[in-house]
C-alpha cells in the first residue's frame, strides 16, 4: 500500500525475529487454551510476523466484502494497545458448534448466544496470547471484555484501524493457520501496541 | 473503425485515499465501517470521486500523508482532485455513506464511537461550505460498500449479505 516502502521500520530485523518467537509461543499457549475450551484438538501454526503500515493490514484479509467474525480486545497496563482475532464466517459458525457441543453444521447464523461464545473464544485466546507476551517481557497486561463484530472484512478491520490510528500507525500481523478438530481454519491475530508501548517493547526485545 | 467495449475494473478507494474518475467506470469504497465515504459528482463534467475518511481531524499528529484520511481537510482535497479533472465545485452533488458504530462492548466508551464523530464532522465541513447532502446512508451498526457510477452519477450502497446495491 501507499508509503509502506518509504517508511522506516519501528523494529530491527533481530527484534522482529524475537517478536516472532514470542508470538509463536503465545499462539501455542492460545491454542492450548482454545483446545481446553472446545474439547477438540487445536493447533495454531505461526507462519509470519510482519510489521505493517495500518493501511496495508486490510489487504491481508482477502475480499473486502466477505463476511468475517472479528473479536476485538483492548489491553492496558504496562503495555497498551488493541488486538483483533479474525475468522472467516464459516469457521466462526463451526467454532460455535464446537462450543455448544452441537454437530458440525448446526449453527447457520450468529445470534446473541453465538456472539457471546465467540467473545469467550476471543477472551480466552487473547488472554493466553497476551499473558505469554507479558510473561516473556516481564510486563503486566490486562484486557477488556471483547467486542464481537460480524460484518464485511474491510468494515471490521477498517473500524479497528481507524480507532488505533489515532495514536499508532503500526500493526503487527501474526499470520496463523488454526487447525481445529483436524479442519483447517484460517484465522489471524492483529496485535497493535500503542506507539509508547512499542518503544517500551523494542527496548526489551534487544 | 472497430469500437471495442472495454470493461473497466472498479477503482477501489482504500483507507484514507481519494480516487476520482471521468466518463465511465465505477469508484468503490468497499466495507466502510466507522469510516465515511464522501462521494462528489459533477454531472456536467461527468467527473466524480470518493474520499475514504477515517477520522474527524488529525489533531497534533498528522502522521499520514493520505489525502482523505481526515474529514477536516479530506473533503477539500477531494474537491481539489475533482477540479483537476474538469469538475467545478459549484456543480458538485455530494452523498455520504458509512459512519457505523462497529465496536460495541461493555467498557467501550463514546471515545470508540468514531463512526458518529466522523459523520458529524463531515456534515459540519459540508455545511460550512454551503453544500447540501443529496444522499445519506450513515449510522447504525453495519458496514457498507459505497459505489459511484461515474457515467451516471448514481450512488449505491450495499450492506453485508445484500445481493443488490440500493440507490441513495
Amino acid at each position: 500500500m501507499a508509503n509502506s516502502e518509504a517508511r522506516e521500520s519501528k523494529l530491527s530485523d533481530s527484534q522482529l525475529s524475537r517478536l516472532k518467537g514470542l508470538a509463536s509461543n503465545a499462539t501455542t499457549n492460545a491454542a492450548a487454551t482454545l483446545e481446553a475450551m472446545i474439547g477438540h484438538s487445536v493447533t495454531i501454526d505461526t507462519f509470519e510476523v510482519a510489521e505493517l503500515e495500518i493501511d496495508a493490514a486490510q489487504a491481508m484479509l482477502g475480499n473486502p466484502e466477505d463476511p468475517i467474525a472479528g473479536i476485538y480486545l483492548i489491553f492496558d497496563g504496562d503495555i497498551t494497545g488493541h488486538m483483533v482475532l479474525t475468522f472467516g464466517l464459516e469457521t466462526a459458525l463451526r467454532l460455535v458448534d464446537m462450543l455448544m457441543l452441537e454437530e458440525l453444521g448446526t449453527t447457520t447464523e450468529i445470534d446473541e448466544l453465538s456472539r457471546s461464545a465467540l467473545g469467550e473464544v476471543g477472551n480466552q485466546t487473547g488472554s493466553a496470547f497476551l499473558n505469554s507476551v507479558a510473561d516473556t517481557l516481564h510486563k503486566d497486561i490486562r484486557i477488556s471484555p471483547p467486542a464481537v463484530i460480524i460484518d464485511m472484512a474491510a468494515a471490521v478491520l477498517n473500524s479497528v484501524v481507524a480507532q488505533v490510528s489515532i495514536d499508532s500507525d503500526t500493526v503487527f500481523m501474526v499470520d496463523t493457520a488454526f487447525k481445529i478438530g483436524g479442519t483447517k481454519a484460517p484465522g489471524m491475530f492483529f496485535f497493535i501496541p500503542d506507539s509508547a508501548s512499542l518503544d517500551e517493547m523494542s527496548g526489551v526485545l534487544d | 473503425m472497430t469500437v471495442i467495449s472495454v470493461r473497466h475494473e472498479p477503482i477501489a478507494v482504500g483507507l484514507g485515499e481519494i480516487k476520482v474518475a471521468r466518463s465511465s467506470g465505477q469508484v468503490v469504497a468497499y466495507g466502510l465501517g466507522s469510516c465515511v465515504g464522501v462521494v462528489a459528482y459533477d454531472p456536467v463534467a461527468q467527473a466524480g470521486g470518493i474520499a475514504h475518511v477515517m477520522l474527524p481531524e488529525g489533531g497534533a499528529t498528522r502522521a499520514s500523508e493520505l489525502p482523505g484520511r481526515y474529514a477536516d481537510d479530506g473533503i477539500d482535497n477531494l474537491f481539489a482532485s475533482l477540479e483537476t479533472i474538469g469538475a467545478e465545485k459549484s456543480r458538485l452533488k455530494v452523498s455520504i455513506g458509512g459512519g457505523a458504530q462497529m465496536l460495541t462492548a461493555p467498557g467501550l466508551t463514546d471515545k470508540f464511537n468514531i463512526g458518529s464523530r466522523n459523520v458529524e464532522k463531515v456534515r459540519e465541513v459540508l455545511r460550512l461550505q454551503g453544500i447540501r447532502i443529496r444522499g445519506d446512508s450513515t449510522g447504525g451498526h453495519t458496514g457498507r460498500t459505497v459505489v459511484l457510477d461515474v457515467a451516471t452519477g448514481e450512488v449505491t450502497v450495499r450492506k453485508v449479505g445484500d445481493k443488490e446495491h440500493v440507490s441513495i
